[in-house]
């Protein structure tokens, strides 16, 4: 008979049908009252989730979602995967992508401007570009907070979740990369400065070693208010993007 | 799911041999586009369902999980070619599932929209049967904190607790689906147990 209670963790494998040592664990709660009403809470906490529903779909499910399926495997072919999409992952291509665009919208947005030549038509008005530069970087806050937040709660140790994690900041910090430069270019230093720091924070979080480096950054980014700092400059940028919203049509300013 | 087995894939839905080297392109275009077709109908009427419920489970919103339902399969369709015919349709399309729902949520960037309500089995509750108001109010208590719970798991944790205590799924399977050891997989449902468990704790006087 196993000689100790049994943890919560190989209760679950137990409740479970994983145990490793599904007879000794029987023979333990045969003997031991303690871990049977241990288990027996167990499985009662676990069976409420049974209780959750999922909304109902009927027999004809399966047919309903073959019909407005079939238009869109009409327009698939089987997949051939181009070369390059071996070595490059699609969060890549859209982050590139999206911090290209942006960095395009900075661009325009902010460096000098040459007043002797005259302007050709753009594509879209300075207010426009404005719009579209505050949302993208607003947009870039607003996924930092959530990759600071997502590592802020997550297990010290790491686990399968911290994968996801390095990966999800490696992504930031290509972009955030792009937005701290321009920043920098078009004379907005206090930006800048806090997107050198978020930079810096996603970098260590993207190569974090070990679960007491994690810890550590843990601290510094609460020491250092790093959220804190982002919210103030998102709630700036909403500003900025509510002054600079067009008129309501009719409205003439 | 893992119940079925590598049977719930008849030969007679095994795409044919040209249209899966050469989708509708081959010499027999047209038969091999049919049978493709007819083959994949089949499929997804067989399994539409438990796509739905797993994509719902995990993601917490009915709309989303329609989308993550005809996303799979779009997938399915696409990448078909890399499907071994010897293993199970549906354990291949429930990883395609899961995965495209962990895509939802992480791209969704909030947490889950918890659902207040929904709707429950359609059928009449005898009254001698019926739950006490006060009953009626704890369970409700439980299935709000529980769905409040379940969106504050990460993705990983979610999906590895929706795959082992709803689907069933061995931790193996987890494990593959998540793209982690297997010790990664049973830590991290592990991890999920206890904070549900945690959450429930404030209420355990009052569960039904």
């Amino acid at each position: 008979m196993k000689p100790n209670h049994l943890t919560e963790d190989e209760m679950v494998l137990l409740h479970y049908g994983e145990s490793p040592r599904p007879v000794e664990d029987r023979e333990h709660l045969a003997a031991c009252p303690d871990c049977r009403t241990r288990l027996e809470r167990l499985a009662s906490d676990l069976a409420q989730l049974d209780r959750l529903p999922v909304p109902a779909r009927g027999d004809a499910y399966g047919r309903e979602l073959w019909q407005r399926l079939r238009p869109r495997l009409l327009q698939a072919a089987p997949e051939r995967a181009p070369f390059f999409a071996l070595a490059v992952r699609p969060w890549m291509l859209a982050s590139a992508l999206a911090a290209l665009l942006a960095a395009a919208f900075l661009a325009g947005r902010f460096w000098p401007r040459i007043p002797a030549a005259p302007a050709a038509p753009a594509a879209l008005s300075a207010d426009a570009r404005e719009r579209v530069l505050l949302a993208e970087v607003a947009d870039h806050l607003d996924r930092s907070q959530i990759a600071l937040l997502e590592f802020l709660h997550a297990d010290a140790a790491g686990g399968p979740d911290a994968e996801h994690e390095r990966r999800f900041a490696e992504e930031l910090v290509a972009a955030n990369r792009i937005y701290r430069q321009t920043a920098a270019r078009a004379g907005e230093p206090g930006l800048a400065s806090v997107l050198d720091g978020l930079e810096r924070t996603l970098l260590e979080i993207a190569h974090c070693p070990t679960p007491e480096a994690r810890e550590a950054l843990r601290r510094r980014i609460d020491s250092e208010g790093t959220l804190f700092k982002l919210r103030v400059l998102r709630s700036q940028l909403g500003r900025r993007e509510k002054s600079a919203a067009p008129p309501p049509s009719g409205v003439r300013s | 799911m893992s119940t079925a087995g590598a049977l719930d894939f008849p030969a007679k839905l095994t795409f044919p041999p040209a249209a899966r080297r050469n989708g509708a392109m081959g010499g027999n275009a047209t038969d091999s586009a049919g049978e493709r077709e007819a083959a994949f109908r089949e499929l997804v009427e067989q399994h539409g369902r438990m796509v739905f419920r797993v994509a719902y489970r995990i993601t917490g919103n009915e709309a989303d999980a329609e989308d993550v339902a005809q996303e799979a399969f779009l997938k399915a369709y696409r990448s078909f070619d890399r499907f071994d015919s010897r293993a199970s349709f549906s354990t291949w399309i429930f990883r395609i599932a899961s995965n495209c729902a962990i895509d939802v949520i992480r791209r969704r960037k909030t947490r889950p929209e918890i659902p207040s309500d929904v709707e429950g089995p359609d059928f009449p509750v005898p009254a001698s049967v019926a739950p006490s108001p006060h009953d009626a109010l704890a369970s409700a208590q439980v299935g709000s904190r529980l769905r409040e719970a379940l969106a504050e798991l990460s993705p990983h944790e979610r999906t590895a607790f929706v795959l082992r205590h709803f689907e069933g799924e061995p931790t193996e399977e987890i494990a593959r689906c998540l793209g982690v050891g297997v010790n990664a997989a049973k830590q991290t449902v592990f991890r999920a147990v206890r904070k549900l468990r945690a959450a429930l704790a404030p209420l355990r006087e009052s569960l039904p």
